[in-house]
């Protein structure tokens, strides 16, 4: 196997890595503050797709439109996140945590019909900006400028992330609700308002991923369900919770399934949920979860 | 018996239980005394099979049962009651007890035979022996407090024990109840007991009979006036408040008053209600029933951090800092999360804690217990609250530590701060209180002048007895 | 007067006017209500035997579908590909998804709550790909169509039954099936097993503390909720005339939880109940419209608000509290 084509799966190892980094952070961190595993996640990702496609049609012969609709698909996803937490899931907190999950997969259910309705079945794509067009030579392989660049805003919204949650006020209560909620509540802070800001960044991450994929895979119905899967298996890798575990368990799970594929060619459907299997009969909190035993 | 060899726990950071070793021959009762947070509960934890220890054996009956899993130590007949009612709640008392006897008999497995009908007569005699006889068919979680230890009880003696171990048994209760207490009859009928009272006058034994005779000092629920004082300048009044978790009562009508400048103390044993009365006030626990004003405002039912923002600050038992954080981070986080204006800042705090200055980059996680309460304080401060609930702030610490913590809280309230201080330990409430409200079972018993029950040493012996 | 009407009500012994009620359907309504009968009674099993789990051990499982798809494929083969009879294959099935349920179940008890859920949910994903790729054995994607009927030329000898058609006798079979299955999940959750799985789901320390092994009960639980899923599944594989790896995909975990639910997890027929509500109202909506995921979040939002017992629980409370409002009444 020559050496260009191995590097070339790496490269799209890495790539799969950071389109699943964006998402399961979001679902990682509102589970470790909110402690709801949020199902819907996978759907605001399809929501932020379909809508990044409605922007571009809108805007068509504009300049940027790709990066206007990138930020609106973002923004109204954050949006309709802030919606669902008000509105719905912020009254069965004090419930059981089946009901919550129950709340979100009902959302499963809603969002992806209601996406079926306003755009049909068909696939949709868009096309990439022309900025990012084209590619370059790398040890021998080819590598889209538009792959190039995903690789480099991961890691960068990686970084700006955990610097808020470490250095920034707001960061500090973060961490704060998800180590004791009910204390923090008691110094004076508006825990319910925390939480409706996590949601709703996570929203957000959530439709900026689904919004960036559009040049990359076409957007269809069911890709909802198959995203938080695999979000779901990188967060267990990870540990639920963990900021890092989340980024490192994107990283191992994206070059998984870029060389299982050629060990093992019908690799992908049992063998990951074999992973998953393995993974919480072994060591339940991932890499850097905490302990639960 | 039951026989313990230099068993150590230690959690991340800090010793629970320290090469501990005795023995308890058959058919003796022994004690297990001491102050809150001393161990007792991690000992007892550890011989049931709860924990595992990081040092040392457990011996019952003469086999080593260290590391054994809860449920086969209690297949070699050691029955265990908790502190905390740790019932089947949505059972009823008679189904708790039938289960505790199915599971003991080894019925388990039994697919085929109906529950209900089942130990019935057994389940009614031990009930019956314990003093619940009448109550077989309400359910657990709605019983009163005294009912569910009892009930406790007799899920432990359910298994036929040839060891008890109890915690705490009488954990809130009168001098009567204590003495008329099953345990201590069965205490009587051989096997081993051992008992871990919070203070001598509880382990038992032959008592003298005390009578509750406070007259006219005792408060009975409802009117919260206090003599040459109009109710409206209260700073916190509370009136007959009940509260509950899920279905355990918990609070059957406090009410009390807290005048500005004050300092007033909550007075009582584990399990009489100080702590819920606090989360009440707080609204961390809601009353169910009953009135709670600030300032002339309800507040009963407002969100925690809405009362926190109306200028009351809550010091919890357990301290929950934050683990994870820094010293500094603890503080700046409290900070932001209450924006009320005021003299605390963090180098005031820095000024009255200098402790903490020093400390301030360490994680929470690795601080000492009093270093932690004085976090917990100072944290709490920053909030510049006007009121401060302090709930057991000396509870498991050094008494060197407690006097300058003595000291601390003194000067607080030298400064004006008015202060609700929940305590077990009588010598340091009375160090700092004006008035005192002796709680019992959920209610308000006895209050009055701290003053008069320093010089009553009588009063005040036959109040701790109630 | 309402207390009269109350205890006369609890002497009617409605699980057998039920089943009588049931079996008459076949005379007094169509194929299409014969269909819906097998429909409901199956589901209705299925749902049951999660609430072995879920209401009385309150063990939260995602991936029930598993046992219920492993008793198809099993009764299914065993008929279509062996020639196996039917007495024998239904017996194989319930076997079959207990003993999946024993390996899978041993290390899910080990883990609590989410995680729990997250590998049960696992598993039988595992479950559905191995039905989805092994081509010989299960079809894979393609699936065993054509599962054949029973042996039911018996049931000619029974006076009344001959004129019915075979899916008819069928339904028949199916119910019985499902009645004594049903009294016999009702008579272990009755039974002192039963009382110790509640007492976990109360208060796990404590029925440790009591000398219950926890995870051998739970695991135990899970077993007997495996093997009866595993009985609905191989009736519905041959109701179905068909078993298809669709069957065994995660979503149908969810949909046989919102029927539990749906009925109410605290009583015993509360899945009964959902299962009914459930698969009537699909086929009334799916007459209208394609959208029926949209129809079910919808209920399942409604559910979680405002009847969080559940058709049963509401109920329930309901009489409860006319109970209370007539028997002020009468007093007064």
């Amino acid at each position: 196997m020559p050496a260009s084509f191995l590097f070339g799966q790496f490269l799209g190892g890495l790539t799969t890595a950071m389109f699943l980094f964006l998402i399961a952070s979001g679902l990682s961190l509102v589970f470790g503050v909110m402690r709801v595993l949020n199902f819907a996640h996978g759907s605001f990702y399809m929501v932020g797709a379909y809508l990044a496609w409605q922007v571009v049609q809108w805007l068509a012969p504009m300049a940027h439109s790709f990066w206007l609709a990138a930020l609106g698909a973002a923004l109204g996803v954050a949006l309709l996140g802030a919606v669902v937490e008000r509105l719905l899931l912020r009254h069965l907190y004090g419930r059981e945590e089946l009901y919550q999950l129950l709340l979100t997969y009902a959302l499963v259910l809603i969002l992806g019909d209601a996406a079926k309705a306003i755009w049909g079945t068909r696939q949709l794509s868009v096309s990439r900006p022309p900025i990012l067009d084209g590619g370059i030579e790398i040890m021998g392989t080819t590598l889209p400028i538009y792959n190039l660049f995903i690789l480099l805003i991961g890691p960068a919204i990686a970084l700006a992330v955990w610097l808020l949650l470490t250095r920034s006020a707001a960061g500090r209560m973060v961490r704060a609700a998800a180590l004791d909620r009910e204390m923090l509540g008691a110094l004076g802070a508006n825990v319910g308002a925390i939480y409706t800001g996590m949601f709703v960044a996570s929203s957000f991450l959530a439709g900026l991923s689904g919004a960036l994929v559009t040049p990359i895979q076409s957007i269809v119905p069911g890709m909802d369900v198959e995203i938080i899967v695999e979000a779901f298996i990188v967060v267990v890798i990870g540990g639920l919770g963990s900021f890092w575990g989340t980024f490192w368990g994107s990283v191992i799970y994206g070059q998984v399934l870029s060389f299982g594929i050629l060990v093992f060619p019908s690799f992908s459907i049992f063998s990951v949920f074999a992973l998953m299997a393995v993974i919480l009969i072994v060591r339940p909190w991932g890499l850097f979860g905490r302990p639960i035993r | 018996m039951l026989e313990v060899r230099n068993l150590s726990k230690s959690f991340a950071g800090f010793r629970a239980v320290a090469e501990v070793s005795f023995a308890v021959p058959a058919g003796q009762i022994a004690a297990v005394i001491g102050p809150n947070g001393a161990g007792k509960s991690t000992l007892f934890n550890l011989i049931t099979g709860h924990l595992q220890p990081t040092a040392g054996q457990v011996f019952i009956d003469g086999r080593d049962t260290t590391g054994v899993p809860p449920h086969r130590i209690c297949g070699m007949g050691v029955g265990r009651s908790f502190q905390r009612t740790n019932i089947f709640p949505k059972l009823t008392v008679l189904e708790n007890v039938q289960a505790a006897l199915l599971a003991h008999q080894g019925r388990g497995p039994n697919f085929w035979s109906r529950a209900e009908l089942l130990c019935r007569a057994e389940g009614e005699t031990l009930l019956a022996s314990i003093g619940l006889g009448g109550q077989a068919q309400a359910v657990a979680g709605t019983l009163a407090y005294g009912n569910q230890k009892q009930l406790e009880l007799g899920i432990a003696l359910a298994s036929d024990p040839k060891i008890l171990l109890l915690d705490e048994p009488t954990a809130g209760m009168s001098a009567g109840e204590t003495r008329a207490h099953p345990a201590v009859h069965r205490a009587r009928h051989g096997g081993g007991v051992l008992d871990r009272p919070a203070d001598r006058g509880d382990a038992p034994g032959p008592h003298h009979r005390r009578r509750e005779s406070c007259g006219g000092a005792r408060r009975r629920r409802g009117a919260a006036r206090l003599p040459g004082r109009a109710a409206m300048s209260a700073l916190l009044e509370l009136d007959d408040v009940h509260t509950a978790y899920g279905l355990s009562r918990v609070l059957f009508g406090i009410s009390l008053a807290v005048e500005e400048g004050e300092c007033v103390c909550l007075l009582g044993r584990n399990g009489v209600g100080k702590t819920t009365t606090m989360r009440s006030v707080m609204g961390l626990t809601p009353p169910s029933a009953g009135r709670v004003r600030f300032r002339a405002r309800d507040i009963a039912g407002w969100p925690p951090y809405r009362i926190a923002r109306a200028g009351i600050g809550f010091v919890p038992e357990d301290r929950r800092i934050f683990a994870e954080l820094s010293v500094w981070e603890n503080l700046d986080v409290a900070r932001h999360a209450s924006t009320r204006p005021g003299r605390w800042t963090i180098e005031a705090v820095f000024e009255l804690f200098p402790v903490l200055a020093n400390l301030r980059d360490r994680q929470g996680g690795f601080l000492s217990g009093g270093e932690q309460q004085m976090l917990t304080i100072a944290r709490t401060l920053m909030g510049n609250p006007e009121l401060l609930l302090l709930d057991e702030p000396s509870e498991g610490l050094a008494p060197l530590v407690v006097d300058a913590l003595l000291a601390k809280i003194g000067e607080l309230k030298a400064q004006g701060l008015t202060i609700l201080l929940a305590e077990q330990g009588v010598d340091f409430s009375l160090a700092l209180a004006d008035r005192v409200y002796v709680l019992e079972k959920g209610a308000v018993r006895y209050t009055g002048a701290a003053a008069a029950l320093k010089s009553d040493r009588a009063l005040l012996d036959r109040l701790m007895a109630l | 007067m309402m207390p009269r009407a109350a205890a006369l009500a609890r002497r009617i012994p409605w699980t057998l006017v039920a089943f009588v009620a049931a079996a008459a359907i076949p005379w007094l309504g169509s194929r299409y209500e014969t269909f819906l009968g097998t429909q409901i009674a199956i589901d209705a099993l299925f749902a049951v035997s999660l609430n072995l789990l879920l209401g009385t051990t309150g063990l939260v499982s995602f991936g029930h579908v598993a046992y219920f798809g492993i008793g198809s494929y099993v009764c299914g083969i065993l008929m279509k590909t062996y020639a196996v009879p039917f007495t024998l294959a239904l017996p194989a099935a319930a076997l079959g998804a207990a003993g999946f349920a024993l390996v899978f179940g041993f290390f899910c008890v080990r883990l609590t709550k989410i995680y729990f859920a997250m590998l049960t949910l696992a598993f039988s994903q595992i479950v559905w790909a191995i039905c989805f790729k092994w081509n010989d054995v299960t079809g894979g994607d393609q699936g065993l169509p054509d599962v054949p009927y029973p042996d039911l030329a018996w049931m000619s000898s029974i006076p009344g039954l001959g004129d019915l058609r075979t899916a008819e006798q069928f339904y028949l079979v199916t119910l019985v099936v499902v009645t004594v299955s049903l009294l016999a999940m009702r008579r272990i959750i009755a039974s002192p097993f039963g009382r110790m799985l509640t007492t976990i789901r109360e208060n796990p320390e404590r029925a440790a503390s009591i000398g219950l092994d926890v995870r051998t009960y739970e695991l135990a639980a899970f077993v007997v909720a495996g093997g009866f899923a595993g009985i609905a599944g191989a009736l519905f594989g041959i109701f179905n005339r068909g078993v298809f790896s669709d069957y065994v995909y995660w979503p149908k975990s969810a949909e046989v939880m919102i029927m539990t639910i749906l009925g109410g997890i605290e009583h015993f027929w509360g899945p009964v109940v959902g299962a009914a509500t459930l698969v009537l109202l699909n086929q009334q909506i799916t007459s209208y419209t394609e959208y029926w995921p949209l129809v079910l979040g919808s209920i399942l939002l409604v559910l979680l608000f405002v009847f969080p017992g559940g058709i049963v629980g509401g109920l329930v409370a309901g009489v409860a509290w006319l109970g209370r409002r007539y028997g002020r009444r009468a007093r007064a």
